[in-house]
């Protein structure tokens, strides 16, 4: 049991197995160790506690060292080669990173060969240490190196999006060229805006000058959004403009009946939502 | 406070980090060396006693990754407690996760030192070993890192995340229970 009620005197005892004490304090403490046998009791279990229940593990500390080492060096040059690049791009448009030597870019695989000459003088886990070591750099290191595999999965993936985006453009393309021709409302066009892509420069100016073509673009997106099949007796997409945005009160009334109706007469509606169609051409028609 | 370095005469740690931080890999083994062996008990005392060395090191390579995030508010032994603390709970979460076990607490603790019990050839090491391993985890971490260590309860506060008053009352309460294993 604890019978010392000074507590301001065992907390210093630590302190005084540590020497961590200063000369007044220390002879405050002896002095009352003198006196009291409970702390002298107490100082005995911290220095038998601090000898003997506190052994140390058995480290390695000159392979910690080297590991640590190895960390820092590809830190280092991995920070170096990230600047010196950058540097290097903005002097001579990337070609070679200036003021460094080869010698300074240190890739994983050459960090772990380093570590692994270094623990090779009897070290164990040298490897799964080294990677650790390595993956715990903030900065990407030098010299990566993207597996072939990967790559490949990359180019199938960038190329399959590619064709889809395509198929899918031009796919639209033709779904909104489809009901301005079936509105019949080109014919008072200007010529230039039969041709006109709807891309690019043309598109502001064929706007202008086809107000009206504006909603067919928008039944020709309903049809596309509901991936309506190819009709073959559609008119050649060449035969109406094509154009993006616009408002459905710019029509006339005319135009917007010509528009519902081939939105009425369209075969491939949405079939996800059958029940949109009548209720956006009520809306369509009140707001008219 | 940092472990004795006058018998060597190496710089402190201040001037270490600073050398650390152009680049100066001596100056990072120095520290190494200076707080391997603090660490490693410290390590051990929390109950990873497989991979001491590899938390270790792994101590070290994340304070040297993160020396601009270290303003030396704290005192960098208490910081590196702290990192390996961080790390050691974080490894027993992952096995629990992973093997689905129990992380280990005050009533699983004692099994654990059976290795270093057989390496005790002195009954009464072993009976303090013992006594170590009754006491709560927090007990535990602040008992070490007051006994073996050294530590300040103001360092200690910082490493465990609590107060000098907890860190004080959970170093007076590990040592009760200690004094009553013993003399019981």
């Amino acid at each position: 049991m604890v019978d010392c009620t000074r507590d301001d005197i065992r907390d210093l005892l630590p302190d005084l197995v540590h020497d961590q004490l200063g000369p007044a304090e220390r002879a405050r403490v002896e002095q009352h160790l003198a006196e009291c046998a409970d702390c002298a009791a107490e100082l005995k279990l911290l220095r038998s506690l601090r000898a003997g229940a506190f052994a140390t593990p058995d480290v390695n500390i000159d392979r910690v060292a080297a590991a640590v080492r190895a960390s820092i060096a590809e830190s280092a040059a991995a920070g170096a080669h990230d600047g010196d690049a950058l540097s290097g791009d903005l002097a001579s448009g990337g070609a070679v990173p200036g003021g460094m030597a080869s010698d300074d870019v240190v890739s994983i695989d050459e960090a772990r060969r380093r570590l692994g000459n270094v623990a090779a003088t009897g070290a164990v886990r040298e490897a799964p240490r080294t990677r650790r070591a390595s993956g715990r750099t903030k900065r990407r290191p030098a010299g990566i190196v993207v597996p072939l595999s990967w790559r490949i999965a990359a180019g199938i993936a960038l190329v399959a999006a590619g064709a889809g985006g395509y198929a899918l453009t031009r796919g639209g393309a033709v779904l909104r060229e489809r009901p301005v021709e079936q509105a019949t409302v080109a014919a008072s066009e200007p010529a230039a805006s039969d041709a006109a892509p709807a891309t690019g420069a043309n598109r502001g100016a064929a706007k202008a000058a086809a107000p009206t073509a504006a909603a067919p673009m928008m039944a020709g997106d309903m049809a596309g959004a509901a991936g309506a099949g190819s009709d073959t007796s559609l008119p050649a997409p060449s035969a109406g403009p094509l154009i993006l945005g616009d408002a459905l009160n710019e029509l006339s009334e005319s135009d917007m009946q010509a528009l519902l109706q081939s939105v009425d007469d369209l075969e491939a509606m949405p079939d996800l939502e059958p029940h949109q169609l009548p209720l956006l051409a009520s809306v369509v028609e009140g707001a008219l | 406070m940092p472990e004795p370095i006058a018998a060597t005469n190496e710089p402190d740690d201040a001037v270490l980090l600073e050398r650390c931080r152009c680049g100066d890999e001596r100056a990072a083994t120095v520290l190494v060396r200076r707080y391997t062996p603090s660490l490693a008990r410290f390590v051990a005392s929390l109950g990873e006693r497989q991979e001491v060395e590899e938390v270790v090191q792994d101590t070290f390579v994340r304070a040297f990754a993160s020396l601009d995030g270290f303003r030396g508010e704290s005192s960098l032994r208490s910081w590196l407690f702290t990192i390996a603390r961080n790390l050691v709970r974080d490894r027993v979460r992952s096995r629990a996760r992973k093997y689905q076990v129990v992380p280990i607490e005050e009533s699983h603790a004692v099994t654990e030192h059976d290795a270093l019990d057989a390496a005790m050839s002195d009954e009464t090491e072993r009976r303090l070993g013992e006594a170590l391993e009754l006491l709560s985890p927090m007990q535990r971490e602040v008992f070490t890192l007051r006994v073996s260590e050294g530590l300040s309860y103001r360092e200690i506060a910082t490493v465990v995340g609590s107060t000098e008053g907890a860190a004080r009352v959970h170093y007076h309460n590990a040592m009760r229970s200690i004094r009553e294993f013993i003399d019981g």
